[in-house]
């Protein structure tokens, strides 16, 4: 549930372990998010998955 | 005033007034509109439902309100003028040809008020600005609305009764500094035909060749911009050339209570006074329902009240702010103008009579709301724009710049400031000459009152725009 033409934050995962990927976020106001992220596989294929986090305070 | 020379005439400027006075002028402007709300609606129902990443809800809620109350403030209103639904609504009457009259009961604007304050509640109840679907489909019903009601009633009803987005853009052009005017009164006295209400018909009588007035509204006696959707059919009707799109003072029209053609006296519109008032605390509502406090608030009253229905504590919210608020503020500054200054007005018409005085301050609101997501997410569409193109399978357009926004908060909150500055200002003033009218005695007095109102709503206003917002962000990575 997000109110168009806010400012996006971006940030990059990086690998930590065998599959496990890790990054920074900054929500930078209160309210209910959604990260985007847009995986590449090694094989060059594309995926975007959506995850909601709502309630940030 | 026969004679009159007016500061400035939109029509006299070079290809500016040539092309107003072009006959498809209208059309013209209509047609991009159109298909952008024809695009806004494909994208809205098969699109993204990420809000952000849909057309429908970013040129809605961001670029559509942001421009429409900057062109407002900065000319007038030219929404009407390029509205897409109308054009969708003449082409139907090609084929459909309304007989009947608006029930005479429903010729006031309380049932549009109410309409009003219907969309300002459900926006908030299912935050249509996240929901690129229920958009969509609220631009689908509003054209199906006009084909229904103007395919069976004559005229433009729908403009005139119905459009909640017209009574917002007729109330606000009242502060705008363009008017659709008679430029010389002298040259109407002798007119026979008054083509601008009336129309012109072939000789047989049988066909229109030009429009006049679809909103009652005789150019001669009209006074300001209520109810005039700058259609430009009484500027191509004029035999004579002498209707302009004249500059005047902002507001001018609020201080005065003359007869006004299709609209009659300000002062006994209790109807009209009620569209300003819910356009005025309206303006405070929508921006409280998008800040932190709100949801505090609904929760104490939902825990109060035992409900976990978002819905009624919601309405009370609404009748307390378009309702209860109101009538206590100016019935209570009212009783104060009629004991103090010795008014001999009574309450509910003094009510009525400086409701209209609080429509600049509103007006403010309005501005340093919509302008704020207009500025912030100015670029926003281009991105939006990429992203649909390169759904349909080739990025002709590039590959969507999610990173580009708008201008920083910090440098638009100061013009948010000053739109609310600007709006109590207008509201003072306006206020303060209706005060001089009626505290013969003790204007001051009278005056009083109102600007303790207008001081207190402009606390508001400023309280709220420098709250924490909630609900709006979006993160892409």
């Amino acid at each position: 549930m997000s109110h168009p033409g806010m400012r996006p934050e971006f940030g990059e995962a990086r690998e930590i372990a065998a599959g496990s990927y890790q990054g920074r976020l900054a929500f930078t106001m209160a309210g209910d998010w959604v990260i985007l992220m847009h995986v590449t596989l090694p094989g060059g294929q594309k995926l975007e998955r959506q995850l909601d986090v709502n309630g940030v305070r | 005033m026969s004679g009159e020379s007016p500061a400035f005439d939109l029509l006299r400027v070079p290809w500016i007034g040539r092309f107003f006075g072009w006959r498809h002028a209208r059309t013209f402007l209509q047609i991009p509109i159109l298909i952008v709300a024809i695009a806004m609606i494909v994208h809205g129902l098969f699109g993204p439902t990420l809000a952000p990443k849909n057309l429908a809800t970013t040129i809605s809620w961001v670029h559509f309100r942001g421009v429409l109350v900057l062109v407002l403030l900065c000319a007038g209103n030219l929404f009407c003028l390029a509205c897409p639904f109308m054009l969708v609504r003449q082409w139907a009457r090609r084929w459909f040809h309304p007989a009947r009259t608006w029930p005479r009961k429903l010729r006031n604007k309380w049932l549009s008020t109410g309409l009003f304050a219907l969309i300002l509640f459900v926006y908030e109840l299912f935050d249509l600005w996240s929901s690129p679907w229920w958009t969509a489909w609220l631009i689908v019903a509003y054209f199906a609305s006009i084909l229904a009601i103007d395919g069976i009633f004559k005229h433009a009803v729908f403009c005139k009764f119905v459009c909640p987005i017209g009574q917002f853009n007729f109330v606000a052009s009242t502060l705008s500094p363009l008017e659709v005017k008679v430029r010389d009164q002298g040259v109407c006295v002798p007119c026979q035909t008054k083509d601008c209400i009336r129309g012109r018909r072939d000789p047989s009588g049988l066909v229109t060749i030009q429009r006049g007035c679809e909103l009652a509204l005789f150019q001669p006696s009209k006074a300001g911009n209520l109810d005039c959707t700058f259609c430009l059919e009484c500027i191509q009707a004029c035999p004579h050339d002498n209707v302009g799109i004249l500059s005047r003072a902002p507001a001018s029209e609020l201080t005065t209570d003359p007869r006004r053609s299709g609209i009659g006296f300000f002062s006994r519109r209790k109807d009209i006074a009620a569209l300003a008032l819910v356009f005025t605390f309206g303006a405070l509502l929508n921006a409280f329902g998008m800040v932190s406090p709100v949801y505090a608030l609904e929760s104490w009253i939902g825990r109060v009240l035992h409900v976990s229905h978002e819905a009624p504590v919601l309405g009370l919210i609404f009748v307390f702010s378009l309702i209860v608020e109101p009538v206590l503020m100016l019935g209570l500054a009212a009783w104060l103008t009629r004991v103090w200054a010795g008014s001999r007005r009574p309450t509910v018409p003094l009510m009525v009579r400086y409701a209209y005085g609080l429509v600049p301050l509103g007006f403010g609101m309005w501005l340093a709301h919509y302008s704020f997501h207009f500025l912030t997410g100015i670029l926003t569409f281009i991105p939006v724009a990429q992203n649909a193109v390169a759904s349909l399978g080739r990025p002709l357009l590039g590959e969507p710049l999610w990173r580009l926004t708008g201008v920083p908060t910090r440098f638009v909150q100061p013009l948010e400031l000053g739109f609310l500055v600007l709006g109590l200002a207008g509201s003072l003033l306006v206020t303060n000459r209706l005060a001089q009218d009626d505290g013969a005695a003790h204007p001051v007095r009278a005056f009083i009152p109102w600007a303790t109102v207008c001081l207190l709503l402009w606390v508001a206003a400023v309280w709220l725009i420098f709250q924490p917002m909630e609900m709006r962000a979006t993160f892409m990575g």
